[in-house]
């Protein structure tokens, strides 16, 4: 009996043992099963938390560009090209460990990506991804923007992630040049305001025209698109009503 | 006075039809003095034919409309150009398809506009 009273104690020690491991199996599986649940709403390129195995940091770069050239050279871009300019956006890089959402893109770390509105897309009007790295590959599109960087953080994203869910969308009177600097005045002490008084709204020229008076202001397309990352680039395109629709080819 | 004021009125319409026909159609005439700068304009296509070609125009820019097209064939080279500019009734489509017919193959597209020329090189 006393035996049996022994043994029984040795067994609970080894019962108690096994359900700590248990426990702790439990944990660390439920850990990754919560880090994969959360990639699962995003795009295949989806990446897990915490690469490395070091402390997750979440920060980034993030550039505003405005190109306010002239579309063509008769007197008609004097009113569309001239006054108007061709296009504004924002360009995010994550230089963190953890990867970023922005509306329904998933930026892994040490990826970039592209975020402008488009009015004259048939698919979509409103919020794009990479479309504009995809011009610049294919046509060198924006090589006279002028643009501007700040660092961002892990609020900022937040704010930006916001920002982007609640105004994918676009009209005359909110357009790309409205988004763009709306973005970067979420984030950045420099003020940009691209309102054009004579026509009433926000325009990319104007906007070009106020990156150009803040110092630290660039020309051209600062970001590199190279053989690593042209499958990204070719990964383009929009979200609608929270779900991503991405496309490898230019829309008809 | 009011005959001078109807010729003012008279004059300033004219400009105003001279204007808008010249900006919708008159521009072809100048082939591709008008067209867009070459980095504004993404051209694809697609032979649909022997010598038929579908090809697609669209633009770096997020508001202009598309207006239209000009080509040339010589010498086995493709030039062509595209318009676009704002529009004023809303939308505004930045894409488009059209089918041209050339006298022969071509190995070159010479995207050509404003005094630009870019190149694109078949096969690549």
């Amino acid at each position: 009996m006393g035996n049996n009273k022994y043994l029984g104690g040795k067994e609970l020690k080894k019962l108690l043992l096994l359900a700590l491991l248990m426990l702790t199996a439990m944990v660390v599986s439920n850990t990754q099963l919560s880090v994969h649940a959360s990639c699962e709403s995003g795009p295949e390129f989806c990446v897990e938390d915490g690469d490395g195995g070091g402390t997750p940091t979440t920060e980034g770069t993030l550039s505003i560009y405005s190109d306010g050239t002239t579309s063509n050279s008769s007197a008609s871009s004097f009113a569309s090209g001239f006054i108007l300019g061709t296009h504004s956006f924002i360009h995010i890089e994550n230089t963190g460990n953890t990867f970023m959402v922005f509306g329904a893109y998933y930026l892994q770390p040490g990826e970039d990506v592209t975020i402008g509105i488009y009015g004259n897309k048939d698919e979509h009007l409103g919020v794009w991804y990479n479309l504009e790295a995809y011009f610049f590959v294919e046509s060198s599109a924006y090589s006279d923007a002028k643009g501007l960087s700040v660092e961002i953080d892990e609020d900022d994203v937040e704010i930006i992630d916001d920002y982007i869910d609640d105004n994918n969308t676009w009209s005359n009177s909110f357009n790309c040049a409205s988004f763009a600097a709306d973005i970067w005045n979420l984030v950045s002490t420099d003020h940009l305001d691209p309102y054009n008084s004579i026509i009433g709204y926000d325009t990319p020229k104007r906007l070009a025209n106020k990156i150009d008076d803040i110092s630290g202001f660039f020309i051209g397309i600062q970001f590199t698109v190279d053989s690593s990352v042209s499958d990204d680039v070719g990964y383009y395109g929009y979200t609608e009503n929270q779900v991503g629709t991405f496309v490898t080819q230019l829309p008809s | 006075m009011k005959k001078i004021l109807k010729k003012i009125l008279i004059i300033i319409a004219s400009v105003v039809l001279i204007l808008v026909f010249f900006f919708s159609y008159g521009w072809k005439l100048f082939g591709f003095t008008f067209c867009d700068k070459p980095q504004n304009v993404i051209v694809s296509y697609d032979e649909i034919a022997q010598h038929q070609y579908e090809i697609t125009f669209n633009t770096s820019s997020s508001y202009l409309d598309y207006k239209g097209y000009v080509y040339k064939y010589e010498e086995g080279i493709l030039y062509i150009g595209a318009r676009y500019s704002q529009s004023f009734f809303g939308n505004a489509k930045g894409t488009a398809k059209e089918t041209i017919q050339v006298d022969d193959d071509f190995y070159k597209i010479i995207v050509s506009g404003s005094g630009d020329e870019k190149e694109i090189i078949i096969g690549n």
